[in-house]
């Protein structure tokens, strides 16, 4: 199974030489601005750039638009210093690069500087994996969305999560679709929900969404003369409602469950925040849906802010006697000293973390402290 | 006088693992949601949740959850001074801090820290008899009385039921003949006894043969005057929760024969009764006594 192995960043934005090893899961945490989204956009680059007639990474495309090299050029580099994107796969390496110096005359694509006979193989991954990259600023409820103009693959549900009824109306009212392993059915995908015994996608998507959303059953429609697709959602009274009526956090999570479902092993998916919009309950049960997709072959990257979302994924280390830690990256950002930094953070499988560094996800700690004692100064602020 | 029970950090094992932590914790929870009561409280020193939290700081948000659990675990009352103080009292005779008896609550399995073990409470079991020695030790007027038994005896339903107009309360102590409070100490004893006894269901005769056995007077069902009675004439309507439920039969009853420490020596009173039925609406295989009235003969 080709999948992504390592990517380095050597002074792209605030990350000076860093390597991420990338497993099946790979969560990326952190306080506010201190470099996850950058590790998610290098990727970004890499599945928006075509790789057809030439083999420049764009840093402007249908995922992202980062401007120009020099806005992501490290801030505290001199001429001759090099911006270097780096992907290894199971049967690739390509680099991309250019000097401080360079990067005036060439704007906003980074030419290829090692691999390129690796390129093609490249691009053969980017379309064998039918990734899908959902951003955080996805849409919320709407009436009607119009029709997708162009996809990357069949399913693609777009970077806002904007084409998920399309799909959904496909696999839902016109070609029903399985969990599949191998092509054939599988029945003990991880992914299948406990309270059913079906590998079909769209009765997975609905039980999986009651955990967020209980007793709303999605029924998406195809105006194709109208060119928009809507959700019209039944209630469990029967009765038929616009999203709208339901909230956020179901608009937001339809797309992300249906990612999630929909990947087949060995294909790629990549989210920024899953968790938003939801009840903690439904970050938890995001996190275990995310944690299976993981142990059924799927790479799975994810930017979260949550720890029920993580504590999600704990979980299923916990219960689950097939999932291995090793599947697990937990990488924990900070920036100090003007660079980013990542921590890496074992998951044992009974769910404990090998380390809780300072600002990982202290803050009910620190809040719980001051509850307590209502003191400010922690016992480690006061050391 | 009413009772406290104080926490301690050495009221729980802190050193062994979170797994025993959180079922001491389950143990205390259960405990104060039953017996937390105006006669009943839970207290902690100044420093106590200083301690806590100092103890169990940490990065990791397990940790964070594990100081909730301790923090918001229900009503307990702030005393002003430190644990060493708290334990002073409490190791002190009488432990008597604000009109209360102070005793320290410890988890079963866990080391005892006071100097006497009659000092601890481990479970209801405990606290319950150390209440009972305080009902009898300091006597309250008849309805402060009235209203700690309530407190104090949970396995006992008693009538109070405030719509009805005839039967509101269980509460008759006032009309004691030989006056109230020369019979606190029976009535507490039969309250202490039934609230232990664990009732057969659909075995009445057993019941009251089994009752009578544990007891000092005379306990027993209505005899000769119940052909002169109404049909459910001593049949009581209990309000539990908003819940009427009507017609227990409580024409079983206990006479209080005696005041307090004259059994077979003093004056013999046939008028004094405690009346009860068995209360087996809510779960069949496990009925309580419900007590309908404490006073005079009905």
């Amino acid at each position: 199974m080709n999948q992504i192995k390592s990517i380095n960043l050597e002074n792209f934005k605030s990350y000076k030489n860093q390597t991420f090893n990338i497993s099946g899961l790979n969560v990326f945490c952190g306080n506010n601005s201190v470099g996850k989204s950058t590790v998610m956009q290098a990727i970004a680059m890499i599945l928006q750039s075509d790789f057809g007639s030439k083999s420049d990474l764009k840093l402007n495309g249908d995922l992202i638009n980062i401007g120009r090299i020099n806005d992501v050029f490290n801030d505290f580099t001199s001429a001759e210093d090099k911006l270097s994107i780096t992907i290894s796969t199971s049967n690739c390496e390509v680099r991309w690069g250019i000097t401080k110096e360079d990067s005036t005359i060439i704007r906003n694509e980074l030419p290829c500087i090692s691999g390129l006979e690796d390129i093609k193989t490249l691009k053969d991954f980017v379309n064998i994996s039918n990734f899908q990259y959902i951003e955080a600023e996805r849409i919320g409820p709407r009436d009607n969305i119009p029709l997708s103009q162009h996809n990357f693959h069949s399913d693609w549900l777009g970077k806002k999560g904007e084409y998920v009824i399309e799909v959904l109306d496909n696999i839902m009212n016109k070609q029903d679709r399985l969990i599949l392993d191998n092509e054939k059915p599988n029945k003990d995908d991880p992914r299948i929900h406990h309270k059913l015994n079906s590998v079909r996608v769209a009765s997975n998507i609905q039980a999986w969404m009651d955990e967020i959303s209980p007793n709303y059953k999605i029924q998406p429609k195809l105006e194709v003369n109208a060119n928009i697709a809507y959700n019209t959602i039944q209630a469990e009274s029967g009765k038929q409602t616009k999203p709208k009526n339901i909230g956020f956090g179901y608009s937001y999570a339809l797309s992300i469950v249906s990612a999630l479902l929909l990947a087949k092993p060995g294909e790629l998916v990549v989210l920024e925040n899953p968790e938003a919009h939801l009840h903690p309950r439904g970050q938890s049960y995001m996190g275990r849906l995310i944690a299976y997709t993981a142990q059924a072959g799927v790479q799975v990257l994810i930017e979260t802010h949550s720890d029920h979302l993580l504590n999600g994924i704990r979980v299923v280390a916990r219960t689950s006697p097939d999932f291995s830690p090793e599947l697990i990256s937990l990488f924990y950002i900070s920036h100090e000293n003007n660079e980013s930094t990542a921590e890496k953070i074992a998951i044992g499988k009974d769910g404990k973390l090998s380390s809780w560094p300072k600002g990982f996800f202290d803050q009910q700690s620190i809040d719980m402290y001051t509850i307590m004692t209502g003191s400010f100064d922690t016992p480690d602020s006061m050391k | 006088m009413k009772a406290g029970v104080c926490l301690f950090l050495e009221s729980f094992s802190l050193d062994r693992g979170e797994k025993i932590i959180l079922e001491q914790l389950s143990h205390l929870r259960s405990l104060m949601a039953r017996m937390n009561s105006e006669f009943i409280k839970f207290y902690k020193s100044n420093e106590y949740d200083c301690k806590l939290a100092t103890m169990f700081y940490s990065t990791s948000p397990d940790m964070a959850w594990m100081m909730g659990q301790f923090y918001d675990m229900g009503k307990i009352d702030t005393l002003p001074m430190d644990c060493d103080n708290l334990l002073k009292i409490i190791n002190s005779v009488p432990p008597v801090y604000n009109s209360r008896m102070l005793y320290m609550y410890n988890s079963i399995d866990n080391t005892i820290v006071t100097e006497n073990r009659q000092s601890t409470v481990l479970n209801e079991k405990e606290l319950v008899i150390i209440c009972r020695n305080i009902l009898d030790s300091f006597p309250s007027e008849y309805i402060e009385y009235g209203n700690s038994v309530k407190d104090i005896f949970k396995n006992l339903i008693f009538l109070e039921n405030e719509e009805h107009p005839t039967f509101k309360t269980f509460n008759s102590m006032n009309k004691i003949k030989g006056g109230f409070e020369n019979f606190i100490r029976g009535i507490t004893e039969f309250l202490f006894v039934v609230n232990n006894y664990e009732v057969i269901p659909q075995d009445t005769f057993k019941n009251i043969k089994q009752m009578s056995a544990l007891l000092r007077y005379e306990l027993c069902e209505e005899g000769g005057k119940k052909s002169e009675r109404k049909q459910g004439e001593l049949n009581r309507d209990f309000k539990i929760g908003n819940i009427v439920y009507k017609d227990i039969n409580c024409e079983f009853h206990y006479k209080l024969s005696y005041k307090d420490g004259q059994f077979n020596k003093g004056t013999y009173y046939n008028d004094n009764r405690i009346y009860f039925g068995f209360f087996n609406r809510i779960d069949p295989s496990k009925p309580m006594i419900a007590v309908a009235h404490i006073g005079e003969h009905l």
